[in-house]
């Protein structure tokens, strides 16, 4: 067994040099794709996450290590199971991922990671501090029938690691051929846009195929700029409240609704859902902006409609 | 994770943050006219179509109100500008050209809004009409 460093810690440096990079870029060009307390922000739930993993971690290895009892072949570390590692595990990660956007269970856990306002490479830091509770590693499981562990775990990692570069608004478009296959920093502004157009799309860790063959994916526009955050954004920079807001929103609602189906609702239902539909999920939203976005064209072929108070 | 490793993260950070303050990065948002109100208004909330709008005469925090009777209120956070969305109208409070909006969130607060006076007292006054809560301070 190859011994295996962490593609993230490793990687730490690299990160730290392009944040300063990318400062000194929105310096020259937009000083307000950063703040100073968005950024704090975003860092130390990144460090806080790390605490978090270092906690659970033992545990989840342990599990992975008990299902690979289980291995349904002997791969072993054979050259070609690193790519079928690497490619499987980023399908995991999109299916993870698309749950996390559709079950709130899931998102009280990912919502860290879409709760700043800005788009630039301290947001990819921005990580959860409760993936354990949410239980997101059952998602990567079923790879541990197939392949060792330690692959898997060196595979996620470098997954991580890919998608840090690709939270920035310095890099417009790459050729067609690299946007077709790689999710890219235009793919992934879209996926925490919330703009309706953009709302629940482009699910891909590294390879945008899988958006593109489950009908997730959607192109940025020009004329349609990506306005970050959550629906509800925190209006915040409290660390604490950042990585659990969500949780405590789930505690509030199970607590005070009634019936067990309504209970239930509030938990595993999509973010959003209300059990008197008092509240937008990101399909209502979709739903509304589609409405409006006809009832506009149409009333633009009519004189001044417009209403005085 | 150890705590060399932890502290040594905690002081990358802080540099970092340091650094972006250093550069003099972000920004103050202004709301700068009734329209700009009403599109940040309606990027909060799909298919909102004011029919009135109380803007602060700093640019900083407004307060509009729908057709369906939504209410959309909006102040800074940080370089951005964060909203909250009503169904029913939130208690609020005028103490001369100040009206208080109280969000009932604790972490994201109450929001003030500088008007004048009498354009405060119309929004009052509106408001009891509106069915919601309404105080002179
Ligand atoms: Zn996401
Ligand atoms: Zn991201």
């Amino acid at each position: 067994m190859p011994d295996l460093p962490s593609p993230t810690q490793v990687a730490v440096p690299a990160f730290v040099i392009l944040v300063l990079v990318e400062m000194l870029i929105s310096w020259r060009v937009d000083p307000s794709r950063y703040e100073p307390k968005d950024t704090l922000t975003s860092m130390m739930l990144g460090t806080g996450s790390t605490v978090a993993g270092a906690l659970t971690g033992a545990s989840v290895f342990a599990l992975s290590l008990w299902i690979a009892q289980y291995q349904l072949f002997d791969i072993g570390f054979v050259w070609w199971a690193w790519p079928l590692c690497f490619l499987l595990d980023d399908l995991a990660y999109y299916v993870f991922h698309r749950s996390a956007h559709r079950v709130r269970w899931f998102w009280a856990s990912h919502v860290i990671h879409h709760s700043s306002q800005h788009y630039n490479l301290s947001t990819a830091l921005r990580q959860t501090w409760t993936g354990f509770i949410s239980v997101s590693f059952i998602f990567r499981l079923p790879l541990f029938f197939i392949f060792p562990p330690e692959m898997v775990f060196f595979c996620a990692g470098l997954n991580l690691v890919y998608q840090f570069w690709i939270h920035t608004e310095a890099i417009g478009r790459f050729p067609r051929w690299i946007e077709a296959v790689m999710n890219t920093p235009s793919h992934h502004r879209v996926h925490h846009a919330t703009n309706p157009r953009y709302l629940d799309k482009n699910y891909a860790g590294t390879f945008i195929i899988w958006d593109r063959m489950f009908g997730t994916f959607e192109a940025e526009r020009d004329e349609d700029r990506p306005r970050y955050g959550i629906i509800k954004n925190l209006g915040s920079f409290n660390l604490i409240w950042a990585a659990i807001h969500e949780w405590v929103g789930i505690a509030k609602d199970v607590f005070t609704v009634r019936g067990l189906r309504n209970k239930l609702g509030y938990m595993f239902g999509p973010p959003g859902w209300s059990h008197d539909g008092s509240r937008d999920t990101s399909d209502t939203i979709k739903a509304r902006w589609r409405e409006d976005s006809q009832g506009e064209k149409e009333e633009s072929r009519q004189p001044d409609g417009a209403a005085t108070p | 994770m150890n705590w060399v490793v932890l502290a040594g993260s905690i002081a990358a950070v802080l540099i970092l943050a340091g650094f972006a303050w250093l550069l003099k990065l972000g920004a103050t948002p202004q709301i700068e006219s009734e329209e700009a109100a009403a599109r940040l208004a309606r990027d909060a909330h799909s298919g909102f179509r004011p029919i009135d709008i109380a803007l602060g005469r700093d640019g900083r925090a407004a307060l509009l109100l729908g057709e369906n009777g939504d209410i959309v209120l909006l102040r800074p956070h940080g370089a951005q500008i964060a909203a909250r969305v009503f169904r029913a109208a939130p208690p609020i409070t005028r103490a001369g050209g100040e009206l208080k909006i109280a969000t009932g969130e604790r972490m994201f607060g109450d929001v003030a809004l500088q008007l004048d006076e009498a354009e405060a007292a119309r929004w009052a006054a509106r408001w009891e009409n509106q069915g919601g809560e309404s105080a002179d301070a």
